[in-house]
This record gives C-alpha cells, structure tokens and sequence, in this order.
C-alpha cells in the first residue's frame, strides 16, 4: 500500500517522497515509540530489563562471572550466542568458543503475557529481546 | 521516483532533514496504532485537497503495515 502512496503523492507534487517499505510492523518490532488506543496489553520490551549481562566474542571464559549466563554480542550490538552458566571447570578459550549460538530470541513487540505463560510451560527462564536485525534490546525473566 | 527507506534512515530523515510522517491505512489501523508524530492520510482518500494537511516544503515518508 504505501508503494502505491509514495507514487500518488509524488505525482501529486511532493518531494522528496520516502517509503519505509518494512513499515509499522518493523517500527514496532524494534521498540520504537507508537501510540497506541490501548496501550494496556504489555509487550516483551516493556517486561524486560534492558541492560543484561553481555560480553564480546573474544572475551575470556576465565574473565566470565561464575554461575552467570552473559549474552555474547559483536560490536554492533547483534546477538551472536549465549554462554551455559554451567560451563565446567575449563575456563579456558573465549566466549564464542564454549557459547551457545543462535539462542531463541523475541521481537519488542511481542505480547508479554502471553510469551511469561509460554516459557512458564516450557520451562524458560529468559527470553532475549531483539530488533528484526538481531541487536540485542534486553532480558524477560520469567519470574 | 520514490525512495525505498529503512529504519535506521527515517531516524535520520526525521531528526536531520525534518521529514514528515504519514501513515496510508485505514483510520481503523491508524487509531489502533501508529507511530509517535504520523500524520493521517489513507491511501483510498488521498487526493490534492487531503493532501493539503502535508507540507510542501519538507519531505515526506509513507508508510503501511509491512510495504504489501
């Protein structure tokens, strides 16, 4: 829909004109700001802690706090894996060596209640939060 | 011709070059949600007199549920 907008308001005779093609969808899914007529169904990003335990692929296990499960992230900020808290007594190698890759993860806008009911039943503590390309928003814990 | 945009550009549309945003669905839609400062405008009414509401002198950024 918004293709066709952008071609009638140009021949119309605004310029420049942009399409955000992604759209609502993707602004919400992001975390970024709407307004909205019911605003009392909370989501994922408003449920979750927004500064959860990170480190660098290249950051040392033996550097890693003990009995922690701290998110691997690049420099971009994009989730790449998730170290085991119970990780042995080998402390050596970096995080990207013993992390859990591609851990499952949950769009901002995700309904809350229903995402705390669905790890209650399938017994998850956490739930990553991220943008639609992967950048890491913040933690759901469960309880 | 339009520009294809993605997010990170509207954010740097609205804060440099003061673009304006205007979401084409339905009113519906639009009420039940949009994003903060949109201006209104629905594809099926939009003509030269609804179009007023926009100004000319700065750009303009539509947008719809997902671009379909």
């Amino acid at each position: 829909m918004s293709p066709r907008a952008a071609w009638r308001l140009e021949r119309l005779g605004f310029a420049p004109v942009y399409d955000y093609v992604a759209g609502k969808v993707d602004w919400m899914a992001a975390g970024m700001p709407t307004v909205r007529a019911d605003d009392r169904e909370r989501r994922a990003f408003e449920g979750a802690g927004l500064e959860p335990l990170t480190c660098g692929p290249a950051t040392p296990v033996a550097d890693l706090p003990a009995g922690r499960s701290p998110i691997v992230v690049n420099s971009a900020g994009i989730v790449l894996g998730r170290v085991p808290a119970r990780r042995g007594e080998d402390s050596t190698g970096t995080a990207e060596d013993v992390m859990r890759p591609g851990p499952t993860t949950v769009r901002a806008n995700e309904p809350l209640d229903p995402l705390l009911e669905r790890m209650r039943a399938s017994g998850v503590a956490e739930m990553i939060v991220t943008t639609p390309e992967g950048r890491l928003l913040g933690l759901v814990h469960r309880d | 011709m339009p520009t294809a945009v993605d997010r990170s550009e509207v954010l740097r549309l609205l804060a440099e070059d003061d673009a304006q945003l205007v979401e084409v669905l339905p009113q519906g839609e639009y009420d039940e949600e949009h994003l903060d400062g949109a201006i209104h405008l629905p594809l099926k009414s939009l003509s030269p007199h609804t179009a007023q509401v926009l100004d000319r002198g700065r750009p303009v950024i539509v947008y719809c549920w997902d671009g379909l």
